[in-house]
């Protein structure tokens, strides 16, 4: 391979596997929305709004990993002090803003027609509307902040301590009184509904892995760009 | 609860979820554009500079 050929070859080795990752995301997808309509049983006592669930489970797992990947990131960056662990904390924090998002809007949803009301400050809907609100707290602190240094640090800092919660959402049935809970702490699931549930997961943590890795891009660009900047006003 | 009614709230949430996933798609594109203008644009004072120095003496 000559010299000048091996970035064009990178470049195409991206490019196919972007386009591979993209129709994986597509069909995965149309086969997860084919299975939730068409293939999974109806569930006898809720009915056709129990649907609601597959998509519901599936953005709450993939807004924990999200979550999770903002504190594997902040940790990274108090440790290295590097921009790249920064960054890929700060993608994180918005892709589980988005998905914690659709969770609190299709909860609710399904909550109407089987509680009678949109809202409980149940414990489990109590944390995550906290967890939310302490990641939109991180998002401003990140969009506002200085940029530079001292704020990516006390982002990091956010980032760490926001993960606290993300546990007492998964453990919110259980750490208060059954009582309170309108939650059910374990789910049974006819076969048909687990391997609907298994594929939205799936489809779920393909589409995460696509848009984390197109912002990761976008954000390496952006990075090269505001050096290449800076290095032009030197020399100017 | 009628089964129309429970179709209506999933219908909705499932809507939502792509008007979600629409918007986030959106605003990546909107990234996309803001960062490809910037790069034409240092691509342009890139330029301006080198054709400056080369004409100094």
């Amino acid at each position: 391979m000559t010299a000048s050929a091996a970035p064009a070859t990178t470049n195409s080795t991206t490019t196919v596997r972007h386009t591979g990752l993209s129709v994986a995301v597509a069909v995965s997808m149309v086969a997860a929305l084919l299975a939730v309509f068409l293939y999974a049983p109806t569930e006898r006592q809720m009915g056709a709004v129990q649907r609601i669930f597959y998509f519901h489970v599936s953005s709450a797992l993939t807004a924990g990993t999200a979550y999770f990947f903002v504190f594997v990131g902040s940790i990274g960056y108090l440790v290295h002090r590097h921009d790249r662990w920064d960054r890929f904390a700060g993608i994180a924090a918005e892709l589980g803003i988005l998905f914690s998002l659709f969770v609190l809007i299709s909860g609710p949803l399904w909550a109407k027609p089987i509680w009678g009301v949109y809202w409980r400050w149940e414990p489990r809907l109590t944390t995550m509307l906290i967890t939310f609100t302490t990641y939109v707290a991180y998002a401003m602190v990140r969009a506002y902040g200085e940029p530079g240094e001292r704020t990516q640090r006390f982002a990091a800092v956010v980032g760490v301590i926001a993960f606290v919660n993300v546990p007492l959402v998964h453990y919110a049935v259980h750490l208060w009184a059954a009582d309170q809970q309108l939650h059910p702490p374990k789910i049974d699931l006819a076969p048909g509904m687990a391997q609907t549930k298994y594929l939205c997961h799936a489809a779920f943590a393909l589409l995460f892995v696509y848009f984390m890795r197109l912002r990761l891009r976008q954000e390496r660009l952006a990075a090269r760009i505001d050096r290449l900047r800076l290095r032009l006003a030197e020399q100017a | 609860m009628s089964e129309d009614h429970g179709f209506a709230y999933l219908a909705t949430a499932y809507c939502l979820f792509f008007l979600l996933i629409a918007a986030y798609v959106g605003r990546i594109q909107q990234r996309h554009s803001d960062l490809a203008r910037s790069l034409s644009e240092l691509e342009q004072s890139a330029a301006g500079t080198a054709s400056g120095s080369e004409s100094k003496p």
